[in-house]
Order: C-alpha cells, then sequence, then structure tokens
C-alpha cells in the first residue's frame, strides 16, 4: 500500500524546512506556559479548581497511546475498512461530534458557571452547555442533541467528569476515521494539574464497534492572554465536500 | 576555514532524518491523501498572484506562473484556514495580487493545476507556512495500516 511511501508535509518542514510562521507559534506556546507554570491554580467560589481558559490542541488519533489497545468488533472493522469509500462528514461541514472535537486542531475556551460549563470550539464553531448540578441524562435523549449529543457533568474531587450519550451514528471518533457508532458513550475527564496546562483524559465505550472501552490522555497548554477564538465558517468556500476517505 | 568534513555529518545526518520521515506511514488530516499527492512535490518558483481567497474551510492563492518552457500556466494552490494562518503571522495584507512568491507544496489528483501549499515565500523573502495541517506540534499517528 502507498501508505509507506506517504509523509505528512508537517513532517518534511519539521524535518528541514522549519518555516518561520509555525516554528514562531511553537516557541511562543512554550514561552507563555513557562512564564506562568508557577502560578496558582486559581479556585472558584465552592472551591472547585477553575478551568477557565483558552487551550490549544492539534490533530490527535485516538488510537494513539489508548489503553486498552482498541480492539474492533466485526461490525468496527467493517467500518473502518470501509473509511476510503464513504465522505467524511466534516468534509461538508458537518459537525465532529464529541470526542472528534476533541481531537482536532484549533484551540478551544472553556468557561465556567455556577451549575454549568461551557465549552466554545473555534473547529466548526461549535460549542456546549454542559449542567454540572449531578442531574443525569434524560430518559429519552431530544433528537435535537444529535451531533454532539447530551452531556452532563459532576465533580470527583478537583476532577471534573463529563458523561456524553446520544449521539448519531454519522460522526467518526477522529480525523483518522476511526468509527463511531450511535451506541457510543463518551466519558471525559478534566484537571487543571499547573496553571498553564489542562489534563484530558477520554474514554470511548462504543459495544457496536470496540470489544472493549479504551481511554487515551493528553495535555493540552494555556495560550496567552491574546489569544482568542477565531471565526470558522465552513460552508464559506467548501470546495471538498464530495472527498471520502479520512487522509 | 571549511571544516568539509563536519559539513558532510551534518548533511548526512539530515539526509537521514528526511529518509526516516519518508519511510514513516503517516497522517496527513482532512484529507489530504485523498486529493494531493505527497509523491508529486511542486515548487512555483516567482510566480505572479493573481487573486487571494480568504475564505474557510480554506484559502486560496491564485498564481500566474511561468514554466520552463516560457509557457504562463495558471494554478491555485490551497492552504489553511484564515483562522490557524492568522495564527502563523498572515494578515489580509500579507499577500496582493501582483506580487512575486514561491510557492512549495504537492499536486492535487485531480488532473489539473491545483495544489496544496505548504510554504509560500513572500515577495521580502520571508517563508510563512501555509499548510492545512493544524497548527501546534506536529501529530504523532501510526500509519493507517
Amino acid at each position: 500500500m502507498m501508505c509507506a511511501a506517504l509523509t505528512r508535509a508537517q513532517d518534511l518542514q519539521d524535518a528541514g524546512a522549519n518555516p518561520q510562521g509555525m516554528a514562531d507559534l511553537l516557541a511562543k506556546l512554550k514561552a507563555y506556559g513557562d512564564s506562568v507554570a508557577k502560578k496558582p491554580v486559581p479556585r472558584l467560589s465552592d472551591g472547585k479548581p477553575d478551568l477557565s481558559g483558552v487551550y490549544n490542541k492539534v490533530v490527535r488519533d485516538i488510537f494513539q497511546g489508548a489503553q486498552p489497545k482498541p480492539e474492533y468488533t466485526a461490525a468496527g472493522k467493517a467500518k473502518w475498512e470501509n473509511v476510503a469509500n464513504e465522505i467524511d462528514p466534516v468534509n461538508q461541514c458537518n459537525w465532529p461530534g464529541v470526542p472528534r472535537l476533541m481531537q482536532e486542531p484549533d484551540p478551544f475556551e472553556i468557561e465556567m458557571k455556577p451549575g454549568k460549563v461551557i465549552f466554545l470550539y473555534e473547529y466548526m464553531h461549535n460549542f456546549r452547555v454542559v449542567p454540572t448540578d449531578g442531574r443525569p441524562h434524560p430518559k429519552d435523549v431530544p433528537l435535537s442533541r444529535a451531533w454532539l449529543g447530551d452531556s452532563v457533568g459532576h465533580w470527583e474531587g478537583d476532577t471534573l467528569v463529563i458523561d456524553t450519550v446520544g449521539m448519531n451514528g454519522l460522526t467518526r471518533l477522529d480525523p483518522m476515521g476511526h468509527p463511531k457508532s450511535e451506541q457510543a458513550h463518551i466519558i471525559e475527564k478534566y484537571r487543571r494539574p499547573r496553571f498553564d496546562q489542562l489534563w484530558y483524559e477520554v474514554t470511548v465505550e462504543d459495544p457496536k464497534y470496540y470489544r472493549q472501552a479504551f481511554s487515551q490522555s493528553a495535555t493540552f497548554p494555556l495560550t496567552p492572554p491574546e489569544w482568542r477564538l477565531e471565526e470558522y465558517a465552513c460552508n464559506e468556500n467548501n470546495q471538498d465536500s464530495w472527498v471520502k476517505g479520512a487522509h | 576555514m571549511h571544516n568539509p568534513v563536519r559539513f558532510r555529518m551534518t548533511t548526512f545526518v539530515q539526509g537521514i532524518a528526511l529518509a526516516v520521515f519518508l519511510m514513516t506511514p503517516v497522517f496527513g488530516h482532512h484529507s489530504f491523501s485523498a486529493e494531493y499527492d505527497a509523491t508529486q512535490p511542486v515548487s512555483l518558483k516567482n510566480a505572479t498572484v493573481t487573486k487571494l481567497e480568504w475564505t474557510n474551510p480554506h484559502t486560496w492563492v491564485y498564481v500566474d506562473f511561468k514554466n520552463v518552457n516560457g509557457e504562463v500556466e495558471h494554478w491555485q494552490c490551497e492552504g489553511g484556514a484564515p483562522n490557524r494562518l492568522a495564527r502563523e503571522g498572515w494578515s489580509r495584507e500579507t499577500l496582493k495580487p501582483g506580487d512575486i512568491v514561491t510557492i512549495d507544496g504537492y499536486k492535487a489528483k485531480n488532473g489539473m493545476n491545483w495544489c496544496n501549499s505548504q510554504t509560500i515565500t513572500l515577495p521580502d523573502g520571508k517563508r510563512v507556512f501555509a499548510g492545512s495541517s493544524g497548527n501546534g506540534a506536529p501529530d504523532s499517528g501510526q500509519g493507517k495500516k
């Protein structure tokens, strides 16, 4: 297969080209993080850690480093092997869903309010408002929560846990095309171990496509105060709507 | 005084690094390899910008490029979305029709003069990353198969 001969252009850049713009960006993020790393993590009035901030993220393969190693069911394997024949929903500017929103690049913002957490995603201009008052999922998740599902949150000590169900089967787990069904139950955990770091763990439970649940964790850097979420108006001049596959 | 041995070692190491990258199965993101051919790099040297589409989900730079035969070819090259390019130093003023640029990237698989631009060398000589890849650190996925 051609895979071995293909190389991601980004890797070529890092190998030798070191274009000015990308190198400057990475250096700025790291320098900022180092400069504020020792500041105490702020707390809300109820004592919980304040996760508020704008963080940066990059393209991530949800299988990479996942524990236990993800194993497909027969249906999952068939779906994965057919990815090249299916149009990626984001190529038609459809929303990436959960957890793919967190596996895509572009910054995201967390704002905490009493009883709820607001997530704002530059990618696809999405947002989630997640209640953190401990309420359960509704017995019947409304059809109006099909792309991002129904999310409810609660605290376990200093860890914010977000539970999501009820999504349609029209999205993928990540940019690589790993399959996701309407049975997907996604559990996310958020912590702020350091002023400039957001620790994140996602657990995927999807018995239609995977034999057992698996988890992946990552750390996202806090961005400097001058960063703000920009627009991403996907429909504006989309010329990829016919493109199949994932990569 | 030259140190020819050290120069050769550095070039050798860089060559190995490049070879390793070329052999590593990769992830393009957002259907790069469905549309573009990483085995067909292009370098449009001293091309004249005719139009700039500063749009989502990809920006497009249109250039007239004079090939080795002296014929003018019309090319359009895809770049990252405005949100990503803005963080990599681009502004609406970065490129204008009439600017002379060099675009380095990969040819499209559709048989037309389209490319996915990775870097663009601007009129002042500055090189900017123009690719559609996510900003931040490179993703480190395993090959699909």
